[in-house]
This record gives C-alpha cells, sequence and structure tokens, in this order.
C-alpha cells in the first residue's frame, strides 16, 4: 500500500515537471534575455545570460521609447476604468437584487443581452463613432467602453442576492434608507467581489490591445501592449533586446498583482470563465 | 415586508447610468454594426445601401474569406483538444493533495494573466531562428524550423502559444469539477477490485461530462475570438495562412467598414449560438 502510494506520488510530479515547466518557461526566457545584448540573443539560446547586471537593453529602451509615458498612460486608463466600475455596477446591481419595480426583468435582460456581445464585434462601430467626434488620441476614447461592464454587473447582482435579508431589515427599522443601506450593510458585505471585479477590470484594461491600438496611434497616447507590438515584430530584424526588455516592464506589475492578489483573481477567473 | 414595497423611482435612478453606459457602448455599436453591414461603405465616405451583398460577396465571393472561416476551424478544432487534453490531465495531477501543487496551481494560471500582445512577443522569441524551440529541436537532431514564415507551421505554432495562454484556466475548472464528485464513488470501486484506469473511464469521465461540456463551449467560444496573439506574431500571414475571422475584419477595417461589419455579424451569429448553447447546457446541468 505505502510502496503504491510513493510510486503514483513519483508519476505524478514526473509529470507536472514538464506541464509546470511549460507553464512557466517562457517567462524565464524573457526575463533572462532582457539582460542579454542583441548580438547574443541572435546567436543562439543561451541558458543564462552572460551577465545579469547587463542593463543596457533597458537603458536604451527609455532612451528611444517614451516607456515611462506608455505606462502612464496604461496606468491611468486602468484605474479610471476600475474606478468607473467600482461606481457605476454597485448602482445598478443593488437595483436589479434588492429593489422591485416596473421593468425590472426587461432591464436585467438588456444587461445579459449585453454581457454575450463579442467585443470585437463593436469595434468598428464604437471607432466610427469617435472618429468623428476627434476622439482619437485620448483617454477618453479607449475609456470610455469600459467604465461599466456587464460583467462586472451581473457578479455583483449574484453577491448581493446571497447576503441575508434580515441584515438589511434590521437597518431599515432603525430608519435607515435604502440609499443608506446599499453604501453601509451591502457594498461592505460584497467587499471581496468588489476586489474581485477591481483586479480583473485592472488586468483586461492593462492587456487590452485591439480597441486602443485603433484609437491611439500617437506615439506618446500609446499603452504599454500597443506601444510595444508597434516595435516591428514580424519583420526579420527585430530589435529584440529593446522589445524584451519592454515586455518585462509591462508584465511584472501585473505578475506582482497575481501573487499578492491570486485569491480574487482565481475566483474573478474561474466566475468570469462561467459568465461569459 | 419592506421587500415587497415597489421602488419604481428608485428602481430606474439607481440603474440610468448603468443603462446609458451600456446602451451607448454596447447596445447602439451593436445595431450600428448590423446597420453598417448593409451597405457599401468605404473611407472616402461614400454609402450607398446594399442590403445582404456584403454576406454574400464574403460567403460565396471572397477566396481569402472562405480561407479565414478554414482557418477559424482548424484553429478551433486543434486549440480545443490540445487544452481539453492538456487541462484535464494537469487537473486529475494537481487536484492531488501532493506538497507543492498549490504553487503549482498558480503558476498554469500566470500565462492567464499577462497581456495576450506580450504572450505574442514572448512566442515570437522562442519561436525565432535563434530561439528556444529551435534549440531544443536541435538537441533531439531535428533541423531548425522557420515557425512564423512557413505557412504550414505558422497555424501549429499559434495553436500552441494559445494553449500555453489558457489551459490552467480549463485545469482549474477541471479542479473543481473533480472535487464534486463524491470520495465514497472510488471506495466503492476499489472494493470491486477497480484499478486507476478502470475509475477513470467508468468513474471520472462520465461524472466530468458537465463540466466537460462546459469547458467545450467555453473554448470554442473563445477560439472564435482570437486576435491579439495572431496579430502580434503574424498579422495573418504568411500568405494567409494565420488569417482567421476577426483577425479578417480587423484589416477590413482600414479598406470597407460595410465588409468589416458583414464579417463581424457572421462572427456575433457563431458567437450567439455558441452562447445559448452554454446556457442550455447549463440550465439543464442546474436541474
Amino acid at each position: 500500500m505505502e510502496k503504491t502510494r510513493s510510486s503514483s506520488t513519483f508519476i505524478s510530479y514526473l509529470i507536472l515537471v514538464p506541464i509546470t515547466l511549460f507553464a512557466f518557461f517562457p517567462f524565464y526566457v524573457m526575463f533572462k534575455s532582457s539582460f542579454e545584448p542583441l548580438s547574443q540573443i541572435v546567436s543562439g539560446f543561451h541558458m543564462f545570460p552572460e551577465s545579469w547586471f547587463y542593463l543596457e537593453n533597458f537603458k536604451e529602451v527609455f532612451e528611444k521609447y517614451p516607456i515611462s509615458r506608455w505606462f502612464l498612460n496604461s496606468f491611468t486608463i486602468a484605474i479610471i476604468a476600475v474606478i468607473g466600475n467600482l461606481i457605476f455596477c454597485p448602482l445598478i446591481a443593488y437595483a436589479l437584487a434588492r429593489l422591485q419595480f416596473k421593468g425590472k426583468n426587461t432591464l436585467f435582460f438588456f444587461v445579459i443581452a449585453t454581457l454575450i456581445i463579442p467585443v470585437q464585434v463593436l469595434v468598428v462601430p464604437l471607432y466610427l463613432m469617435m472618429a468623428p467626434l476627434g476622439l482619437q488620441n485620448t483617454y477618453t476614447a479607449v475609456i470610455l467602453p469600459d467604465l461599466v461592464s456587464p460583467f462586472g454587473v451581473f457578479l455583483l447582482r449574484q453577491a448581493f442576492l446571497a447576503i441575508p435579508h434580515e441584515l438589511e431589515e434590521a437597518a431599515f427599522m432603525d430608519g435607515c434608507s435604502r440609499v443608506g443601506s446599499l453604501f453601509r450593510i451591502i457594498i461592505p458585505n460584497a467587499l471581496p467581489t468588489l476586489c474581485t471585479i477591481a483586479v480583473l477590470k485592472f488586468m483586461w484594461v492593462w492587456g487590452d490591445f485591439m480597441w486602443p491600438s485603433l484609437m491611439l496611434t500617437d506615439e506618446n497616447m500609446k499603452t504599454l501592449p500597443v506601444g510595444i507590438a508597434s516595435f516591428q515584430t514580424t519583420s526579420s530584424l527585430v530589435p529584440w533586446g529593446l522589445v524584451i526588455s519592454a515586455s518585462v516592464i509591462a508584465v511584472i506589475p501585473i505578475i506582482m498583482l497575481f501573487f499578492m492578489l491570486q485569491k480574487y483573481f482565481v475566483k474573478g477567473l474561474t466566475d468570469g470563465a462561467v459568465k461569459g | 415586508m419592506l421587500t415587497k414595497k415597489n421602488h419604481n423611482l428608485l428602481g430606474w435612478a439607481l440603474s440610468l447610468p448603468g443603462i446609458i453606459f451600456l446602451g451607448t457602448f454596447f447596445v447602439f455599436p451593436m445595431a450600428y454594426a448590423i446597420l453598417i453591414s448593409f451597405f457599401n461603405w468605404n473611407l472616402l465616405g461614400d454609402k450607398t445601401f446594399v442590403g445582404f451583398d456584403n454576406y454574400s460577396f464574403l460567403i460565396t465571393e471572397d477566396s481569402v474569406f472562405k480561407t479565414t472561416l478554414w482557418n477559424t476551424l482548424y484553429f478551433s478544432f486543434f486549440y480545443l483538444f490540445g487544452s481539453l487534453a492538456l487541462a484535464l490531465g494537469t487537473a486529475l495531477i494537481v487536484q492531488k493533495p501532493l506538497r507543492g501543487v498549490r504553487v503549482i496551481r498558480t503558476m498554469i494560471l500566470t500565462p492567464l494573466v499577462i497581456p495576450m500582445a506580450i504572450t505574442g512577443i514572448i512566442w515570437t522569441l522562442l519561436y525565432s531562428p535563434h530561439g528556444f524551440i529551435n534549440a531544443l529541436l536541435d538537441t533531439f537532431g531535428i533541423q531548425s524550423q522557420q515557425w512564423l514564415y512557413d505557412s504550414s507551421l505558422a497555424m501549429p505554432a499559434i495553436i500552441l502559444v494559445s494553449i500555453w495562454q489558457s489551459f490552467g484556466l480549463y485545469a482549474i475548472i477541471y479542479v473543481t469539477g473533480l472535487q464534486q464528485i463524491p470520495k465514497e464513488l472510488y471506495e466503492g470501486m476499489e472494493i470491486d477490485g477497480a484499478n486507476t484506469w478502470q475509475k477513470f473511464i467508468h468513474l471520472t469521465l462520465p461524472l466530468l461530462r458537465p463540466t466537460t461540456f462546459f469547458v467545450v463551449v467555453l473554448l470554442i467560444i473563445n477560439s472564435f475570438k482570437a486576435f491579439d496573439q495572431i496579430w502580434v506574431m503574424t498579422k495573418g500571414g504568411p500568405g494567409n495562412a494565420t488569417m482567421t475571422l476577426v483577425v479578417y475584419m480587423y484589416q477590413k477595417i482600414f479598406t470597407s467598414y460595410g465588409l468589416a461589419t458583414a464579417a463581424s455579424g457572421i462572427l456575433f451569429i457563431i458567437v450567439i449560438i455558441l452562447v445559448f448553447v452554454q446556457y442550455y447546457v447549463m440550465g439543464r446541468e442546474e436541474k
């Protein structure tokens, strides 16, 4: 018995090692390549850089491209989108979860309908709506469609529904209004879901590519993914040192956020997957 | 008592900001896209109503669009089965109470959180002539390949990247499914003398069916939306070897709004059908 258990454990680890390497090794290659001069990168694959203190790629990419500006653009857009969702989603979610009013079911259907529209379909009409307004190369154009996400409304409604009615009833007895109860009872009890929405929204907007790449063409207005993707990666002479060091800069904040707030990410990713 | 009261005014007042945003940036553009798809509208601004011409042009005349549909199916098929096998295999192991599996569960999810465009860049480096993949093949004595410049290898290369990015998510969904299977069922089979393989085939797989169905629908929906990694790695090339539905749509934005929206209309119809299948299956499962 003991023997079969330990051998099955051994086999499990034997399979886990390649899977884990598959998942994580690309990150290692990115990270170590950012410390290699271009000549070394293109000369073939090396397991380790010659020196872990070779920082020329980072210096050069900051000199040649407005990386800190792109970082600021990405950060500003993501943070405003997060704040917008944290303000607007709870309001409509509360109405849908806790209030009785005419047209509520229609409204809920409306939210579900927006939930299943693939964003790729919206890119062309949004472009045609915003271009004539002169919104190209503005934060506004990128942020507006992200301010309220149907996904956030849906997730919060579910969370609000799960809060016991007794909590609110007690507050009403003490003379608390509906709006008062939303802020004093409901929102504090749904904080984990709000955190989930915040981290997921931040991640999505930080990594968003198609819509910002269409709207942001001015060098100084680009977000990190849009800027880095414009480095000509499909030509044969890719400036790898610059591309990879810029990529490291774009990836590190989100990986740190992920490791710190894992629990919210995992909950959100699995719930998000369920809800589309 | 209080919960039974009607709050018509408050209900709509609280919903108003959300309705305005969702209406302006989701519902209206959707309707607008459908409208545009019936027009011949080029970048000079000439608009003429052409009925279903854009759709019929795409489906019957445009040979590139046919390639596009074929590529999208090709991508979906291998992305689907590759992800399914890898995710289930991974889940079967990481659901065990082994030392270190929590860390591994986090590690396999990490590819999912980084920007997809950056994923495309990392893998372009791995696939480059001097990159890791060729070095790995070299140790097995296999000749170097021009992965992203070879029209028969570019699509498999992109499929592998896409599997890499998301298999962790599906594995975690499978772990949740596996944890819902009662342990007693396995013990019962062990008493009857079943081996690991028999337990997997006769117990685990049938009981995982709802999870599998759900994962499959998610995989199909996601496969139809794939764009960022393809755009960064090949822009649909070489030739049209990696041109999928969304890449085609994106390219058409710069030449014909009518064709671009008609292509996105076809994407929408496909996704809607799949979403309904998902809801139907989920609904049945909850009963």
